[in-house]
């Protein structure tokens, strides 16, 4: 595991661009609305 | 084959160790098969939205029809040019089924959306994000390196373009400032070659299959939705109207079909077209002397080239139809 330097904005954005690129069209909805649905989705969608 | 092919084509990023390159192509290609990334492709975005509809490409089945026609087209090659099998079918597929693993979410639109948050911190494309992946997060090894140590033909393959990012407009078609080492180790071999993609496997990749699969399958898709229709295909979107060459194409091949799924068959015809478009012309280049990979260049048939270019250019259509209903999606989410 790589360690980035949280103050460094590059490796950070990276760090969160890579995140989202790996997601699918089916996964990154469900982020969204995880986020800024309060109504959607169950604490087992944590696990 | 001669030991230069040997020599200069297996040498592995890294420790620069050598493989036997019948084993390793093979098992590059492989990889992927096993690689759980993999399997994250079958809801990328195609041409639509994933899950959109039942029987439509994704991803995945891009990829494996891409790897297909890479096939076919070696096989094709060295059948007709070539009394032994002068190009390698393993790596050919290897690069094929590696080519869309960077793809992000949501396609092209998704990616230059990505490029656009990233304008300050180093932009992201597709293909650069291919390397990546490949080069840092797929395999460990028993020491605890990751990522996978691929060939340096198998990188000269999957490079699709040759400029950093710091070097370009950032727009797209770049590669990542961090990947200059790769670049390098892919353009500087010991025998002094001074530019990557010189392989004819290479040049497959670029001109052959990835284009042959998008510019046909994805066309199918996009008619058997009705995103392409006669009307549309004369009215166009107004950005991007498609040339009186285009407009004619799609109408006869629209008048001489009454059935959807009869496009589909349709093109699936053309396909074996296609491949025999193909072909090697020799060229002056420094290495030709030594080994067949640099003697010769793709060429593809004029003819075959003029339509693989109307499809593809019908094929604006459905990305502006996509990209429309998607930018509507967002503007309802309220993210963008």
């Amino acid at each position: 595991m790589k360690h980035i330097d949280i103050n460094d904005y590059t490796e950070v954005a990276r760090m969160i661009c890579d995140h989202f690129a790996e997601q699918t069209d089916i996964s990154l909805p469900k982020i969204y609305k995880r986020l800024f649905d309060p109504d959607y989705g169950t604490f087992y969608d944590l696990v | 084959m001669s030991d230069f092919y040997h020599q200069l084509t297996p040498r592995r990023w890294a420790r620069g160790t050598k493989t036997a390159t019948a084993v390793y192509f093979r098992l590059t290609g492989t990889a992927f098969f096993t690689a759980g990334i993999w399997c994250l492709l079958q809801n990328g975005a195609q041409v639509f939205k994933s899950g959109a509809r039942d029987f439509y490409r994704t991803c995945l089945t891009h990829s494996l029809e891409v790897a297909q026609i890479g096939r076919s087209i070696v096989n094709y090659l060295n059948k007709t040019q070539f009394r032994s099998a002068a190009i390698d079918s393993d790596l050919v597929e290897g690069i094929c089924l590696a080519h869309d693993l960077g793809n992000p979410p949501y396609g092209h639109p998704g990616e230059a959306m990505l490029n656009e948050m990233m304008r300050d911190a180093g932009g992201f494309e597709g293909n650069a994000q291919t390397l990546k992946i490949i080069t840092e997060q797929l395999h460990e090894d028993p020491e605890g390196d990751q990522g996978m140590k691929p060939s340096r033909a198998f990188i000269d393959g999957i490079l699709k373009y040759k400029v950093l990012w710091s070097d370009s407009s950032g727009e797209n078609k770049f590669l990542y400032d961090s990947q200059k080492s790769y670049l390098d180790f892919a353009a500087t071999a010991a025998a002094g070659i001074t530019t990557a993609g010189d392989f004819s496997e290479c040049q497959h990749h670029e001109l052959g299959p990835t284009h042959v699969a998008y510019s046909l399958h994805d066309l199918s898709d996009g008619y058997q939705a009705g995103f392409v229709t006669q009307k549309r295909s004369t009215a166009g979107p107004p950005k991007t109207p498609l040339g009186d060459q285009e407009v004619r194409y799609l109408e006869t091949v629209m008048a001489k079909l009454g059935h959807r799924e009869d496009f589909d068959r349709f093109l699936a015809s053309r396909t074996g077209k296609f491949i025999e478009g193909v072909r090697l012309v020799k060229r002056d280049h420094p290495l030709g002397t030594r080994s067949n990979r640099y003697r010769y260049r793709i060429a593809v048939d004029p003819e075959v080239k003029a339509e693989k270019h109307r499809c593809t250019s019908a094929l604006r259509l459905i990305s502006y139809s996509a990209l429309r209903s998607w930018s509507s999606l967002n503007s309802k989410a309220g993210i963008f």
